[in-house]
C-alpha cells in the first residue's frame, strides 16, 4: 500500500509561480519530458489544460474541461462550482492536475474532480506514454453523457492528418466520422515523419461506452459541439490553427459514480534534444547546417527529425584549430580531445556530439568524412563521439545541380549519422524498393544529394527514436562495432541490407 | 493503488514545513527569492483536502484499470488562483518525467553476426579477373609482436577493371576474419570508419596493374588481436562495391603466435595492458597517447633485449619521424631527429646484425629511410647515404 509522504501548500501569484515551481522541479531531480505549461480555470469551460507536449513534441493543443448531459439536460464545469483546486501532483514520470467543481443539477449536486494525468512508460517496455482526461464524479442516479473536446497538436508542419486505426493496420485517410465501439482508435500521424506508429493515439474506452467524433473546423468558426465530418474534407492545417479536433463522449447508463474520460498515448516525435558541436581549422568555412539542393530544404536539424532526435543546433564554436594540410587519425583524435567542450557531454536531456571540419585527410582526396571516436580510441571514457569533416575534398565536380555546401552537409550529417551509431547498411531510406547504395539511398548511403533521400532508414529511426539509449547515444552508449561486425540489437540488424544489393534492395523495409 | 493516508495536522504541518524548507534549499541554490509561500493550520488543512481529492481520483483510476501504476510518492501543491487571469503558469512541468531509458533490449551476439557477415559475403558472385592475396612476412611470432598483412589485388584480365583499391579495413571495402586458437571466429573490427561517397574511390587498374597495402591488423576497436598463443587462421574478404569487384576472397594465411621468453611475456602483458600502446603502435604517431609513450618507454627500460622493446622503440622512433598535430598545443611538432636516432638506430643496427624479427616491407623501409631522413638533418649526410645503400641490401635478401 502506498503512502503519500510530502504534502505542501504554496500560494504562488503571477510571476513568481514561474521561479517557484522551477525550484521545485530541480529539486526533485526530474527530467524533460511531459509539460502542459498552462491550466487554466475559465469561467466557462471550467479547468482546461493548454500546450500539452511530450519531449518538445506538442501533443494536445488544448484538452478542455468535458461537459455533461444528465437525463438528457446539458451542465457545464463553470468556474463557478469550483471548491477545490486546482492542485498539481508531482512525481518523477508523473504528474496530474486535478480540481473539484460541485455542479448543481436538477436533482441535486454532481461532485465531480476534473484530472487531467500525464504518465511516463517509457522504462514499463513502452515507448508510449500516456496522457488522460478524466473525470470522477457522484451525483444522482441517471444516465450521463460527458463530451470532452480534444485539439490534437502534433507538430506545426504541414502534413499532419488524422488517422483510422484498425488493429495493427494504419490507414492515413479519414473514411467516416464516428468510430464504433471496438479495438479501432483514432491516431493522429505526421506524415512528414518515418516514425513508425502514431504520435497522438485516441482509444475508445468500451467500458465507457466510448464513442470518439472527428470534427473538421475551418480557422475563425466557432466548434462548441461534435459534429459529422464531411467525408473527403481537406484537414490540411493552416500554420498553428487546430482545423480537426477529436470529440470524446461517454454514455453511462443508470449509474451514481464513477471514472470515465480519455486515454490518450503518445509518443514525442523526437526522442531527445542534442546539440552538435562544430570546431574548425582556421582556413576552411563551418559547414552551415542547411542549404537549398534540388528544391528541397536540408538541414542536419530536418535529416536527423526523421529519426527522432531532435538538434537542437549545430553550434559552430572553436574556430581557430591551426591548419594542417593532410591530417592523419591520430592528430585528429588529438584535435577532438583538446577542442570538444566537456561540460555539454553527460547532459541525459541534450546529447552532445563533437564534429571537426579540417583541411584534408592524409588518405586521400576520395575521403569524405571519417567516424574516428569508437572502441579502444575512446580514451575519455566516451565513444562514439566524434567525427571529422575534409573539406577540400568536397572541392570537386558533382553531379548538375549539387553543390559543395550541399555535399558537405551531407557529409556531417552522415558521419554523425555513425557517431550515432547507425551504419552503411542502414542506407535503405524506407518503401523505395530500388534503392541501392550509392544510389537513391538514405542518409547512411553513398548516394549523392542528386538521389539521396533526406532521411535516416527504417532501422535508423527505429534504433534512435525507440531502442534504449545505448545504442545511439554518443559518448554513452556501446561501441560502434566490436569482432569485426556493428554493436546492435537483433532487431536492427535484422533491418540491415547488404550494400552490395543490386536490385530491390529495400523491398521489405 | 495509492493509499489513503490517515493524517495528523501536526504531522502535516511538520511535513509541510520540511517541504518548504526543501524547496527553500533547492531555490536557494538555484538562486531564487522565494516569496507567496504560507504554512499555516489552515493552508495545511487545505493542502490534505486538496491531496485527498487527488489520491481519491489516483484510486478509482487505477482501480478502473484506466492507470496501469501510480507512483509512490509525490508532491502535491494546490494551484488556487484567486486573480481574474487564473492562469499557473508552472515551467516546472516541462521538466517532469524520466527520459533515460533502461536497456532492455538484448545485445546481438557479435561472433553470430561475424559468421552472417561471411554468409552474406558467400552469397554475391566472386569477380573474375582479378586476384586477391594476403600474406605476412613470417609465420611464427611472439606474443605482442604487430603482426602486419600485406594485401594485393592484382588485375589478372585483359580488361582495365575499375574498383576501390583502399584495403584497409577502415574503408569498408575489405574485412579480415580470423579464426583464433580456441576455434573462436574474430572479426577485425577498425578503430575509424572513413567516408566516400558515389565512386569516388574507385580507381582503374590496367592489365597486370597490382594495388598493394600493408595493414597493421595486431590491434582493433576491441583491444589486441593475437593476444593468445597459438596458431591463428587470417582471411581477407573484399567487396568492391562496383560491377568489376563486386567479391573478392583472399588466401587463408596462418601464423603462429608463440609464448617466447618468459621476459618476452613480462614486456608483452605491458605492452598488451594499454589501449593507448595499441593505438600509439597501430598509428605510428600519437605525441598526445602520453600513458601509451609510457608505458612503450617502461618497456624499453625493464625489457630492453625482448621483442617487444623493439617493436617499442620502432613505435617511438617513427613518431618522432614525422610531424604531429597535437592538437593540446593546436601546432605541429616537428621531426625530432635526435629522437629518430635514440630509437630508429638500435632497430636498423639489430636489422643489419641479423637479430631483428623479419619485418613487413613498410616497415623496413620506415625505420631506415626515417633514420636516413635525421641523419641528413642532422648534417651527417654520408651515414644517411649509408644507411639508405644499406636498406636496398637488406631489401634484397628479404625480397
Amino acid at each position: 500500500m502506498s503512502r503519500l509522504r510530502a504534502s505542501l501548500k504554496c500560494v504562488a501569484t503571477g510571476v513568481l509561480a514561474v521561479p517557484l515551481l522551477l525550484g521545485a522541479g530541480a529539486a526533485m531531480g526530474s527530467t524533460q519530458q511531459w509539460s502542459f505549461p498552462s491550466v487554466l480555470p475559465t469561467d466557462n469551460d471550467g479547468l482546461e489544460v493548454s500546450e500539452v507536449s511530450l519531449r518538445g513534441q506538442s501533443m494536445l493543443y488544448s484538452a478542455s474541461t468535458p461537459f455533461f448531459e444528465l437525463n438528457g439536460q446539458k451542465y457545464e464545469f463553470k468556474d463557478a462550482y469550483r471548491v477545490a483546486g486546482p492542485a498539481l501532483m508531482e512525481a518523477d514520470g508523473f504528474a496530474q492536475v486535478v480540481a473539484t467543481y460541485a455542479v448543481p443539477v436538477s436533482e441535486g449536486t454532481v461532485t465531480a474532480r476534473i484530472a487531467y494525468t500525464l504518465v511516463d512508460q517509457a522504462d514499463e517496455g513502452s515507448d508510449d506514454s500516456q496522457v488522460s482526461a478524466w473525470v470522477q464524479f457522484e451525483g444522482p442516479t441517471g444516465d450521463y453523457h460527458f463530451f470532452w473536446r480534444l485539439d490534437p497538436d502534433v507538430g506545426s508542419r504541414t502534413g499532419t492528418r488524422p488517422a483510422l486505426l484498425d488493429g495493427a493496420d494504419m490507414t492515413p485517410v479519414l473514411t467516416e466520422s464516428v468510430v464504433a465501439l471496438g479495438d479501432r482508435a483514432y491516431g493522429i500521424i505526421d506524415l512528414n515523419s518515418y516514425l513508425e506508429g502514431t504520435q497522438l493515439q485516441l482509444e475508445p474506452n468500451p467500458a465507457d461506452g466510448a464513442r470518439v467524433y472527428t470534427v473538421a473546423f475551418h480557422p475563425g468558426e466557432a466548434d462548441t459541439h461534435p459534429r459529422d465530418l464531411v467525408d473527403g474534407e481537406s484537414l490540411e492545417r493552416q500554420g498553428r490553427t487546430v482545423d480537426f479536433v477529436l470529440w470524446y463522449e461517454t454514455v453511462l447508463h443508470d449509474v451514481s459514480s464513477g471514472l470515465t474520460g480519455p486515454d490518450m498515448y503518445a509518443r514525442a516525435a523526437y526522442r531527445v534534444n542534442a546539440l552538435v558541436e562544430q570546431d574548425k581549422m582556421t582556413s576552411v568555412s563551418f559547414i552551415e547546417d542547411g542549404t537549398t539542393v534540388y528544391d528541397e530544404y536540408r538541414s542536419m536539424q530536418s535529416g536527423f527529425a526523421t529519426a527522432g532526435i531532435n538538434i537542437l543546433d549545430v553550434k559552430q564554436d572553436k574556430s581557430n584549430i591551426a591548419n594542417d594540410s593532410s591530417t592523419t587519425n591520430a592528430e585528429l583524435h588529438s584535435i577532438m580531445l583538446a577542442n570538444k567542450t566537456y561540460e555539454y557531454q553527460d547532459s541525459t536531456s541534450q546529447w552532445y556530439s563533437w564534429v571537426g571540419t579540417v583541411i584534408k585527410s592524409s588518405s586521400g582526396m576520395g575521403v569524405l568524412g571519417i567516424m574516428f571516436d569508437d572502441g579502444s580510441t575512446n580514451t575519455d571514457g566516451k565513444p562514439r563521439q566524434g567525427c571529422a569533416v575534409f573539406y577540400e575534398a568536397h572541392d570537386t565536380s558533382w553531379p548538375e545541380g549539387d553543390s559543395m555546401q550541399a555535399e558537405l552537409l551531407l557529409s556531417m550529417t552522415h558521419e554523425t549519422g555513425h557517431v550515432y551509431n547507425q551504419h552503411h547498411e542502414d542506407f535503405c531510406p524506407g518503401r523505395v524498393p530500388m534503392s541501392k547504395f550509392k544510389k537513391g539511398s538514405s542518409i547512411m548511403g553513398y548516394a549523392f544529394n542528386n538521389t539521396n533521400y533526406w532521411t535516416f532508414s527504417t532501422g535508423s529511426i527505429y534504433t534512435m527514436s525507440s531502442e534504449a539509449e545505448q545504442w545511439s547515444r554518443p559518448g554513452h552508449g556501446v561501441d560502434f562495432t566490436t569482432n569485426g561486425s556493428y554493436n546492435m540489437t537483433d532487431a536492427h540488424a535484422s533491418k540491415h541490407v547488404s550494400t552490395s544489393c543490386r536490385w530491390f534492395c529495400c523491398f521489405n523495409q | 493503488m495509492v493509499g489513503q493516508q490517515e493524517r495528523n495536522p501536526i504531522e502535516m504541518r511538520e511535513e509541510s514545513m520540511k517541504a518548504i524548507r526543501s524547496l527553500t534549499r533547492g531555490l536557494a541554490i538555484a538562486g531564487v527569492l522565494i516569496l507567496g509561500c504560507q504554512s499555516s493550520d489552515q493552508e495545511s488543512a487545505e493542502a490534505v483536502r486538496v491531496q485527498d481529492e487527488a489520491v481519491s481520483v489516483l484510486n478509482d483510476a487505477v482501480a478502473a484499470g484506466r492507470l496501469a501504476t501510480a507512483p509512490d510518492r509525490f508532491v502535491v501543491r494546490d494551484l488556487d488562483q484567486a486573480s481574474e487571469a487564473a492562469i499557473a503558469y508552472h515551467e516546472s512541468t516541462k521538466n517532469l518525467g524520466k527520459a533515460i531509458r533502461t536497456p532492455n533490449v538484448p545485445a546481438y551476439d557479435p561472433e553470430s553476426f561475424a559468421r552472417h557477415i561471411i554468409e552474406e559475403h558467400q552469397q554475391v558472385p566472386l569477380s573474375e579477373g582479378l586476384r586477391f592475396t594476403i600474406s605476412t612476412p613470417k609465420t611464427d611470432y611472439v606474443i605482442g609482436e604487430p603482426v602486419i598483412v600485406r594485401a594485393t589485388i592484382e588485375n589478372v584480365s585483359d580488361y582495365v577493371k575499375v574498383l576501390p583499391t583502399k584495403l584497409d579495413p577502415q574503408f569498408q571495402y575489405n574485412r579480415f576474419i580470423i579464426t583464433g586458437p580456441s576455434g573462436r571466429l574474430m572479426g577485425y573490427s577498425p578503430v575509424t570508419i572513413a567516408c566516400t561517397r558515389g565512386n569516388l574511390l574507385d580507381v582503374e587498374l590496367a592489365p597486370g596493374e597490382s594495388a598493394t597495402e600493408d595493414i597493421p591488423i595486431f590491434f582493433d576497436k576491441d583491444g589486441w588481436m593475437f593476444s593468445d598463443v597459438g596458431e591463428y587462421r587470417i582471411q581477407a574478404l573484399y567487396r568492391g562495391l562496383t560491377d568489376d569487384a563486386e567479391r573478392l576472397d583472399s588466401n587463408v594465411v596462418t601464423i603462429v603466435v608463440n609464448p617466447g621468453t618468459d621476459l618476452d611475456q613480462e614486456a608483452a602483458d605491458l605492452l598488451m595492458g594499454g589501449n593507448e600502446q595499441g593505438l600509439f603502435m597501430m598509428w605510428g604517431e600519437g605525441d598526445h597517447l602520453e600513458d601509451g609513450i609510457a608505458a612503450l618507454r617502461q618497456i624499453i627500460n625493464l625489457y630492453p633485449d625482448t621483442t617487444a622493446a623493439f617493436y617499442a622503440r620502432y613505435a617511438l622512433g617513427s613518431n618522432m619521424s614525422v610531424e604531429f598535430f597535437d592538437g593540446r598545443y593546436n601546432r605541429h611538432r616537428p621531426p625530432q631527429p635526435l629522437e629518430v636516432k635514440r630509437y630508429m638506430g638500435p632497430v636498423v643496427q639489430a636489422v643489419l646484425d641479423g637479430t631483428a624479427p623479419r619485418l613487413a616491407p613498410s616497415m623496413l623501409e620506415k625505420a631506415f629511410n626515417a633514420l636516413a631522413d635525421a641523419y641528413d638533418s642532422l648534417g651527417d649526410r654520408d651515414q644517411a647515404r649509408r644507411i639508405r645503400a644499406a636498406l636496398l641490401d637488406v631489401q634484397t635478401d628479404v625480397l
